[in-house]
């Protein structure tokens, strides 16, 4: 019983931070309700907050009776993924202007829960943040709730989630069962290694796997992603893109890093194997569904899923090549804070055109952009020449550390595949940029009013630009 | 060990029931009745397991589910809900504003 009185609050505080501000928020929305920008201003202090205390307050390596782990650098990136959503829906909600601080508040939640389950080390704690970041990110994607479309997305999220949750639950039971059939806690991360001889752990492993397949939008859980990213309010497709799927890769990680894979030869082989053919499947189906896309934000769909088997393929070389762990960790955040640049990125061009609505947004909407709004544009360019590899950017040499780690697990024919890939993503990912720079006629839609964007897009590419090729040299 | 051979087969039963209706199903209520009965079924294996056991963690976990699965209803249903009013339909047939 040591463990329910073993709380150590600090070990939460960025978290804490995000949920009081994220409550006072809607409080204060409540008594001041003509004071809605000091309110949201007070919300993103609070996010700020939570990013500064997650860099600097110390954290336990394990506290919460063994349940939750350290920090990793999640909590830093699903916070300025927030945070970046935020400054989006600033410009997506100007002209509505209503209901901005409940979104904050939706989304600093969501941010909190899903650091929680970046960092759980119980599949308990994992399911509880998950759906509480699940039913947050339900609500977001329904926000444009006049839109057929953003609800229909919303609609189909809330199934296909609805389905992985009940996955992920049954895959609990069976872990816990196998965990009481031994006497060990096997829920617990650091008994996965025991658990491996029996079969109901294999099993409820899988199905927990499945889960978060699914928030990762890796093959056979891949076709929800275009859909929703589509539909969804700009800053909402940005969170799902970058924040939810972060999160997906990050608990495997935590899952594979937990388990000490060569003490278990023949369930290593066998997950490796697994893992390999899910990441290849993964980026043939990204990749080719890409391809025939000329729709704006459901190519960041495929391109989304193609970006979960680049990271699926980071995984299978950390299986078959446990020693690799250190390089894992940096690789992966690298990989992770290049994606959220180009990404950010490239949403942020997208919030540029006016309307509620840019679920229908194609390429030759952006003809002209270059002439429009030159900054705009560049952003465009630098990220999506991010995504496609292209090597001054991040997302070049973020690629490349995922290769160097294939190649030391001697993944050779999955380095083809992810290599394949991306030469075929650099034709989808061109044609939209030559769309951009085209001058010809097709103004019909029009920009905002966006000086307040521009800062934050150059931000963006600048960090494209310069902290590739800064952190790539210090690794 | 009796308790899980009575209790195991039906849970899985009924999660298998939810997933098939969620799968095939046209009707988006209908479909949101099954992820529930999924649920359901996950629910009541863990208390199975606690049961059979003797271990009380497992049934008190069953409470958090629940829970999470009422949030999940609130949320899931004013969506639903709302579709209908903006799209005039809950089939999934005929929901096709999104896609190629």
């Amino acid at each position: 019983m040591e463990n329910i009185t073993s709380f150590e609050w600090s070990a939460v505080s960025a978290e804490a931070a995000l949920f009081c501000g994220a409550v006072l928020a809607v409080l204060f929305e409540a008594l001041f309700p003509k004071r809605g920008s000091a309110v949201c201003a007070f919300a993103v202090a609070a996010m700020i907050a939570a990013i500064a205390l997650d860099l600097l307050a110390p954290v336990p390596e394990l506290s919460f009776g063994g349940t939750l782990g350290g920090r990793g650098g999640f909590g830093v990136f699903i916070t300025a993924c927030a945070l970046l959503s935020a400054l989006l829906g600033f410009g997506y909600f100007a002209k509505g202007g209503a209901r901005r601080c409940e979104f904050l508040a939706v989304l600093m939640i969501c941010a909190a829960a899903l650091s929680i389950f970046a960092r759980s080390r119980n599949l308990m704690l994992s399911f509880v943040a998950l759906e509480c970041a699940t039913v947050c990110l339900y609500v977001m994607a329904a926000w444009g709730r006049s839109r057929a479309s953003s609800l229909e997305g919303a609609a189909k999220y809330l199934v296909i989630s609805g389905v992985s949750g009940g996955l992920f639950l049954l895959g609990i039971a069976f872990v816990y069962g196998a965990g009481l059939e031994s006497g060990v806690d096997f829920l617990n991360f650091e008994n996965f290694t025991l658990g491996f001889c029996s079969v109901k752990f294999a099993i409820g492993m899988l199905l927990v796997a499945c889960a978060a397949l699914f928030k990762l939008a890796a093959f056979p859980f891949q076709f929800w992603s275009p859909d929703v990213y589509q539909g969804s309010p700009t800053p909402v497709s940005a969170f799902f893109a970058v924040g939810s799927k972060a999160a997906g890769i990050v608990f495997l990680a935590q899952i594979c890093l937990a388990v000490d894979f060569s003490a278990v030869p023949a369930a290593a082989s066998r997950a490796a194997f697994a893992v390999s053919a899910i990441a290849a499947l993964t980026i043939a189906v990204g990749n080719l569904g890409a391809i025939t896309q000329t729709n704006a934000k459901r190519l960041m769909g495929f391109s989304g899923i193609a970006n979960a088997g680049y990271l699926l393929v980071l995984l299978a070389s950390l299986i078959k090549y446990p020693k690799s762990a250190e390089l894992f960790e940096i690789s992966l955040y690298f990989y992770l804070a290049a994606y959220m640049f180009a990404n950010y990125g490239i949403f942020f061009v997208i919030n540029q055109f006016e309307g509620e609505d840019d679920s229908p947004l194609e390429f030759s909407d952006f003809r002209g952009l270059i002439r429009k709004n030159p900054v705009a544009d560049s952003t465009l360019i630098i990220s999506l020449a991010s995504l496609a590899g292209i090597p001054p950017t991040a997302g070049f040499f973020g690629k490349l550390l995922i290769l160097i780690l294939a190649w030391y697990a001697q993944l050779y024919v999955l380095m083809g595949v992810m290599i394949a890939g991306s030469a075929v993503s650099i034709f989808y990912y061109f044609s939209w940029m030559r769309a951009s720079i085209d001058v010809g006629a097709g103004d019909e839609r029009r920009l905002r009013d966006s000086a307040a964007m521009l800062p934050t897009m150059i931000a963006l590419s600048a960090a494209t630009l310069v902290f590739g090729v800064f952190f790539f040299f210090k690794v | 060990m009796d308790i899980l051979n009575q209790f195991l087969p039906p849970a899985l039963m009924l999660f298998a029931t939810g997933l098939l209706g969620a799968m095939f199903k046209r009707n988006l209520v209908t479909i949101f009745m099954c992820v529930e009965i999924m649920l359901c079924g996950a629910t009541l294996a863990l208390v199975a397991f606690a049961a059979a056991y003797g271990d009380v963690s497992g049934a008190a976990f069953a409470f958090f589910a629940m829970t999470i699965g009422a949030a999940e209803v609130a949320v899931g249903l004013a969506i639903i809900t709302q579709l209908f009013r903006v799209a005039n339909t809950v089939s999934t047939k005929n929901l096709n504003a999104l896609g190629d």
